[in-house]
C-alpha cells in the first residue's frame, strides 16, 4: 500500500515540478509535502486500490487515437456544413447504442468518446446501453453501425486481457 | 513554423465562430449542445496547436499539453452534466424540437 502511495506521489511531484519550473528547495519541499497529503487522501478515498485495466487500455491507443483524431475531425466538418447551410438540415434524434459486452472502462471510454465527437453526445447510461443523442438521422446511423464500438472493444480485448 | 502557427491559430478560431454561430442559430437546447461540443473539440484542439508552434520552451509546452488533456476531460464531462440535467428535468429532446422532419 504504501509503494501505491509513493508511486503516486512521485507521479503528482513531476507534475509540480512541470507546472512550477522552479527548482528552489522551498518550493519543492511545499511541493513534497502537499503531494504527499494528496496521495495519502486519494489513498483513503481508496481509488488507488481498484485494479484499472489503464496499462492494458494504453498499449492499444496509439492504434486507436489516430483514427479517433481523424473521426473527430470529420464531424466537426460535418457538423459545421449543417450550421452554416442557410436551410440548416438537421433532423434531431435520440438512439439507443447497446453496451452490454463492454467493461466498466470501455463503456466510459465510448461515452467520452460519443461526447468528444461533434454531432453526437450521451444523454444517459445504464449498465448495458447508452443513450444518445444526435444532430442528424444520417449521423445516428453511422453510430448504429458500431465502427467506434468495435474498436472500442478491441482496446479492452488486448490479448491477455479478460 | 510561423506560418504553420497562424493558420492553426485562424482555423482554430474559425471553428469557434462557427460553434458559436450554431449556438445562435439552431432551434432547441439539445442541438446547441452539439455546436458548443465544435468548439471545445476542434476549436481548442486547433488554437492550442498553434500555440504550441509559437514557443520552444519546454515547460510551455508541458503545460500547453496538460490544458489540452484537461480539456479533453472536461469538455464531455460538462457536456453530458448539461444533457442528463435536462433529460432528468423532463425536457423531451424530440417534443422541443421545432424542426421535426426524418
Amino acid at each position: 500500500m504504501l509503494i501505491r502511495i509513493l508511486i503516486a506521489a512521485s507521479l503528482l511531484l513531476l507534475l509540480w515540478v512541470l507546472l512550477s519550473g522552479h527548482m528552489d528547495i522551498l518550493l519543492l519541499g511545499l511541493g513534497l509535502g502537499s503531494c504527499l497529503f494528496v496521495a495519502w487522501l486519494v489513498h483513503r478515498l481508496a481509488l488507488t486500490d481498484r485494479n484499472f485495466n489503464t496499462m492494458k487500455l494504453s498499449f492499444n491507443l496509439p492504434r486507436f487515437l489516430p483514427w479517433f483524431f481523424l473521426e473527430v475531425f470529420r464531424s466537426n466538418l460535418n457538423v459545421s456544413w449543417k450550421i452554416l447551410h442557410p436551410k440548416l438540415p438537421i433532423s434531431p434524434n435520440k438512439s439507443i447504442v447497446s453496451t452490454a459486452h463492454l467493461n466498466d472502462t470501455a463503456k466510459t471510454t465510448y461515452a467520452n468518446c460519443i461526447t468528444l465527437t461533434p454531432g453526437t453526445y450521451t444523454l444517459n447510461t445504464d449498465d448495458e446501453s447508452i443513450e444518445v443523442h444526435s444532430l442528424t438521422t444520417e449521423i445516428a446511423e453511422s453510430l448504429q453501425q458500431g465502427e467506434m464500438k468495435k474498436r472500442i472493444s478491441a482496446l479492452q480485448n488486448w490479448p491477455g486481457t479478460s | 513554423m510561423f506560418i504553420v502557427s497562424w493558420i492553426l491559430l485562424v482555423l482554430g478560431s474559425a471553428f469557434c465562430l462557427i460553434g458559436t454561430l450554431g449556438l445562435m442559430r439552431l432551434p432547441d437546447f439539445y442541438s446547441r449542445v452539439h455546436a458548443a461540443s465544435i468548439i471545445d473539440s476542434l476549436g481548442t484542439i486547433l488554437v492550442l496547436l498553434g500555440l504550441l508552434t509559437q514557443t520552444q520552451d519546454l515547460l510551455v509546452i508541458a503545460k500547453l499539453i496538460l490544458i489540452l488533456l484537461f480539456m479533453m476531460l472536461t469538455g464531455p464531462t460538462a457536456v453530458h452534466a448539461l444533457a442528463h440535467t435536462a433529460v432528468l428535468n423532463e425536457n423531451d429532446p424530440e417534443s422541443e424540437s421545432p424542426r421535426k422532419q426524418a
